[in-house]
């Protein structure tokens, strides 16, 4: 099989599922289909199934997902604020054991639309069922930007209202905007070769200390080829840069709070010294990059590949790093407080000598993990399977009452643990 | 007429969608691409539902009380989503499926 299938998958995701990645239910609902599709392409390629026509059928297999995840994001957060949303089990009827049935309290779904059942016409038993509408065609509308010349209240009658009308204005002028966008494409090519490119561009306005321009809105740099760029200690807080591949970039010591950067390439990029506070992370590589003392206060990771990183002197206040792959993670001298690393994949993590407060476990994947001569305070473990947890490593391990309950409710009775309080 | 020349009503499909999933999940617990095998298997191929369908359907059935979920062991590969029928689910099936088998009934007379 081509190596980059299932990376190519995972693009294909990051467009489907990236508008609504700060939903928990939505980045379960990547993690099923992700796992479902895998495993349809690895079976087609066992049967001898060519690598792009396999790759073809395992998007096609897909449907208008769109809606579902649009429901389950608009679910969610109508439930902010009034009922948080439960996490897995909390029906009266589950237990507390990672492995026993249970299911989520939420608030009856509006009824969908239907089921995408479609069969094209004249077509026979045997042929796969295909959707009406190709769910890329409803996955490209953006949560965040507001198309231009829209009011500062756009939207405004609710996100539903203005992803049909975008639509439907797409879809009725579908040529004359491809028209349009390949013009202005070739107008702003043009421009940027005159001036030299991009990196040209931006030395240029670093070199006039323009920085500070972008400041209210953010500079933007989203879908950008920014390889191996130089941000070292530039302040560019909101800055936009999601989807874009920064592999090799240097943003350390930058002021960078408030920046997007979901579903981008940041393998091996800098961000020591760097304030990544509230910064948008999600769904981006970043194996091998270096958080050396970065501020992490607020930042959502979730779904984040960052293997084997070592975190040194790193903030995790607040952070979300929810089902991020944290596998082989080392975190030396980091402060975790309200951290949170529901469904993470903390497989071999080493936590050592860490004071970890109001941090949650839940659902994480935490075989392996040390937490030798750590101080652990109101810390969740709620979910984590007890076959995990006995091979996490405790020793001289301090925990209050309340984090030993949490961790004996999974089952188990680790040693090397002095409870406190 | 030959068998490849038949056609499956979508609304027929749409209708029908839960209880077919209910039905495999009679049996056994079973992951999300399980499900869409077990129903392509036992209709030779015939029938595929996309993942679109089968989580709109899961979902819905969630909410219902047909079904609930539980994070399968994670030592076979990844982590997995099973889906199991409810007391209450097992009810809904038989209903469907006794509505199913009347409005056959009544179909054949008249078709």
């Amino acid at each position: 099989m081509d190596n980059n299938l299932p990376s190519r998958i995972d693009d294909y995701l990051d467009q489907v599922f990236g508008p609504y990645e700060d939903s928990p239910a939505v980045a379960e609902l990547r993690i099923e289909v992700r796992h479902d599709l895998l495993e349809r392409l690895s079976d087609l390629i066992e049967h001898g199934i060519g690598d792009e026509v396999a790759y073809a059928q395992v998007i096609s297999s897909v449907g208008d997902i769109g809606s579902t995840i649009r429901e389950l994001a608009e679910q969610e957060r109508a439930q902010e604020g009034s009922d948080p949303r439960p996490s897995e089990s909390a029906t009266s009827d589950a237990g507390a054991e990672a492995d026993r049935p249970a299911s989520h309290d939420e608030q009856p779904a509006p009824e969908p639309e239907g089921p995408s059942w479609a069969i094209p016409e004249g077509a026979t038993p045997g042929s796969e069922w295909s959707d009406s509408e190709s769910s890329e065609e409803k996955s490209g509308d953006s949560q965040e930007d507001s198309p231009g010349g829209f009011s500062a209240s756009w939207p405004p009658n609710g996100r539903n209202d203005w992803v049909n009308d975008v639509t439907q204005i797409v879809t009725t002028n579908l040529d004359a905007i491809r028209t349009q966008v390949a013009s202005a494409l070739e107008e702003v090519e043009s421009a940027l070769d005159s001036a030299g490119g991009w990196e040209n561009v931006a030395r240029q306005v670093q070199d006039k200390g323009k920085w500070s321009q972008w400041k209210g809105s953010g500079i933007f740099f989203a879908a950008s080829d920014l390889r191996d760029a130089d941000f070292h200690d530039q302040q560019m807080p909101k800055g936009r840069f999601a989807a874009s591949r920064l592999r090799n970039a240097n943003f350390s010591g930058a002021m960078l709070a408030g920046s997007k950067f979901a579903s981008s390439d940041l393998r091996g990029a800098n961000f020591s010294r760097a304030d990544l506070s509230r910064a948008n992370l999600s769904t981006c590589s970043l194996r091998g990059a270096n958080f050396e003392r970065a501020i992490l206060t607020g930042t959502s990771l979730t779904c984040a590949d960052m293997r084997n990183i070592a975190f040194v002197g790193t903030i995790f206040t607040d952070t979300k790093a929810t089902y991020a792959d944290l596998r082989g993670a080392r975190f030396s001298d980091c402060r975790m407080e309200g951290t949170n690393f529901t469904g993470a994949d903390l497989r071999g993590a080493n936590l050592d000598g860490l004071v970890l407060t109001n941090v949650n476990f839940s659902m994480a994947n935490l075989s392996e993990a040390s937490f030798r001569g750590s101080t652990l305070r109101n810390v969740n473990f709620r979910y984590v399977s007890k076959k995990a947890t006995a091979t996490m490593v405790f020793e001289d391990t301090v925990m209050d009452q309340v984090t030993y309950m949490s961790l004996r409710s999974t089952g188990s009775s680790p040693e090397g643990i002095r409870v406190e309080g | 007429m030959n068998m490849t020349d038949h056609t499956i009503s979508p609304d027929l499909l749409r209708g029908n969608t839960d209880t077919m999933i209910l039905k495999v999940l009679q049996d056994c617990d079973h992951y999300g691409y399980e499900i869409v095998k077990l129903i392509r298997d036992r209709t030779d191929g015939d029938l595929e539902l996309k993942e679109a369908t089968l989580y709109s359907s899961l979902r819905r059935m969630e909410a219902d009380g047909d079904i609930r979920w539980y994070w399968g062991d994670e030592t076979q590969g990844g982590r997995r989503k099973y889906y199991q029928i409810t007391d209450q689910g097992r009810e809904t099936y038989s209903k469907n499926k006794g509505n199913w088998e009347y409005a056959k009934r009544i179909l054949d007379l008249v078709l």
